[in-house]
């Protein structure tokens, strides 16, 4: 029973990572398009049922899946094929580490709707962060060609610098809660925090920390104003130059279903994840349980995974809000950033947090 | 049985993994099946029960040191023209002659190993911490010393001859 429940999260979280990409595809157009003060796409529909033209997606879909697959003779065959599939794969596996919900007992079974639960804890995320660049690099040197060779440069060099600040800006959160293990870390901030006037939020206990994970991930998913790698004013797209039909869009759905896995991890860690404001899992379950019996436990995990999917898609309309404000940076402004004004900020935060946390342990 | 069925066969895919790195014409592609070597080790850290080690493995080794090896060969971008040619001298056969002994003396220790059983559970970042900054402080800075003396000494190999600042620019010219 529980390798049946395992395998339906499994599933679960499988196919929300596929239909990520392109729901924000459409959502970047509509989005941009208002930011523009135009309309956006809107008239693909079925029979009719235009639905602000939600049917999009499915045609973008349907449309590279037909191209024509594009073979070019001068590339590195190995590299080039199995590229694609590195962003992919490690954006999916990225989103594993996600919890969903609480544990709990469905019909006497143990159900936790996190597919992997180790040790190491959120460790895991990182480790399926860093392999990602690899696609991009791999990309850029087997396509044979100097813009996309440049471009996967910059994805290394951009990716190493900005990990340092990205690990560091999260150890405060670690000595905060006391532990690795999401799930621990999500239950910990279902309290109330500064006399119940605030919930106790990673983004209340440690800002300085939340808005460096937050620039840090933009380059670590190479979203614009951290594009670089495509940078299509200076390097026509980068890495993606020699792609074409559905290994070109197989870059996006990584792409997407890495910020996807991001945006679950700020939301664990910085907003309370799954739970409700001012709310432990026991009080919501006081508060269902009553009303609908056996089937509560089923009501509250479903309320849980709304509100996380929400917070997620909130931080996901920040991501394309920011995308279509900022202006792309200049290579040498990004490697200050990141080395000058970032790491420095993360390692002072840390001290500060350290000695504060410290200090109040000794009293 | 299970465990060792896998371990046997995670350790001999590392093993090709490593061999097809020192043996592979093409660096990136020696980098790449590096990469895939240290994807195994830690996959045998994980089977085995230590899941830090694992990840740690992935992010430190395959996640940020490969990335910078992968880096500088891909910059260099030496053509395969003008790769050196590989000739097997007569120290090459000595020196793979010497070895047998040395294979013979682990094959036996590996045939008598019992792979070890850890409870997961168990083992939590804390202990890790604790025994590393605690019970083995000491060597643990010491190692970190010595690291940092081969950083030195790495430097100053490379800067061997002080007049030339610009090492590359002699007749090695590989920008296409």
């Amino acid at each position: 029973m529980t390798i049946i429940f395992s395998i339906i999260v499994f599933a679960m979280v499988l196919i929300v990572g596929f239909h990520v990409a392109p729901l924000m595809t459409w959502v970047e157009r509509r989005q941009c398009a208002f930011i523009q003060r135009r309309v956006g796409p809107n008239r693909v529909g079925i029979f009719g049922f235009t639905l602000f033209g939600l049917g999009q997606p499915i045609a973008d879909a349907v449309k590279l899946l037909f191209k024509e697959d594009g073979n070019p003779s001068y590339v590195q065959p190995f590299f080039y094929f199995i590229a694609p599939l590195i962003p992919s794969v490690t954006g999916l596996a990225a989103l594993m580490v996600i919890p969903f919900g609480a544990q709990d007992t469905f019909f006497g079974t143990v159900f936790s709707p996190q597919v992997l639960s180790v040790g190491a804890g959120f460790l895991l995320f990182f480790a399926m962060s860093s392999m990602s660049v690899y696609g991009v690099t791999l990309a850029g040197w087997s396509s044979n060609n100097k813009y996309s060779l440049l471009g996967g440069l910059r994805a290394s060099a951009q990716m190493i610098s900005y990990e340092l600040g990205m690990g560091l800006s999260l150890i405060p959160i670690v000595l905060i809660y006391q532990t690795l293990d999401l799930q621990q870390i999500v239950y910990a901030q279902s309290h109330s925090y500064l006399f119940g006037f605030l919930p106790d939020w990673g983004i209340f206990r440690a800002p300085v920390s939340f808005f460096i994970f937050l620039i840090t991930i933009f380059a670590e998913t190479n979203r614009l104003p951290f594009d670089l790698a495509e940078g299509e004013a200076e390097l026509i797209a980068g890495f993606l130059v020699e792609y074409g039909g559905m290994r070109w869009s197989l870059f996006f759905l990584g792409e997407y279903a890495m910020m996807f896995a991001f945006s679950g991890l700020i939301s664990c860690l910085f907003l309370g994840g799954y739970s409700l404001p001012y709310l432990t899992h026991e009080s919501l379950i006081h508060i269902v349980q009553p009303i609908l019996g056996s089937f509560g436990s089923i009501a509250v995990f479903l309320i849980e995974f709304a509100t996380l999917i929400v917070k997620m898609s909130i931080i996901m309309l920040i991501f394309v809000q920011v995308r279509f404000t900022v202006p792309r940076f200049r290579y040498d402004q990004l490697m200050k950033l990141g080395w000058v004004t970032i790491l420095p900020l993360a390692l002072i935060n840390l001290f500060v947090t350290a000695l504060v946390l410290g200090y109040s342990s000794f009293k | 049985m299970i465990m060792t069925v896998t371990l046997t066969i995670l350790c001999l895919l590392l093993i090709l993994c490593f061999v097809t790195t020192s043996i592979i014409p093409t660096p990136v592609g020696a980098c790449a099946s590096l990469i895939g070597g240290f994807l195994l080790l830690s996959f045998i850290y994980g089977f085995l029960g230590a899941h830090f080690a694992a990840v740690i493995q992935i992010i430190v080794y395959a996640g940020a040191i490969m990335v910078v090896f992968v880096f500088v060969v891909m910059l260099l971008n030496v053509p395969t023209q003008d790769l050196p040619k590989v000739k097997i001298s007569l120290a090459d056969i000595l020196s793979i002659l010497l070895s047998i002994p040395v294979l013979i003396l682990v094959s036996i220790k590996i045939l008598n190993w019992q792979a070890p059983m850890i409870d997961s559970q168990n083992v939590e970042m804390k202990d890790i911490a604790r025994k590393m900054f605690i019970d083995y402080l000491w060597p643990f800075e010491l190692i970190s010393f010595l690291l940092l003396t081969a950083l030195v000494a790495a430097i100053t190999v490379a800067h061997k001859n002080k007049g030339s600042r610009y090492m590359l620019k002699e007749g090695s010219d590989h920008g296409r």
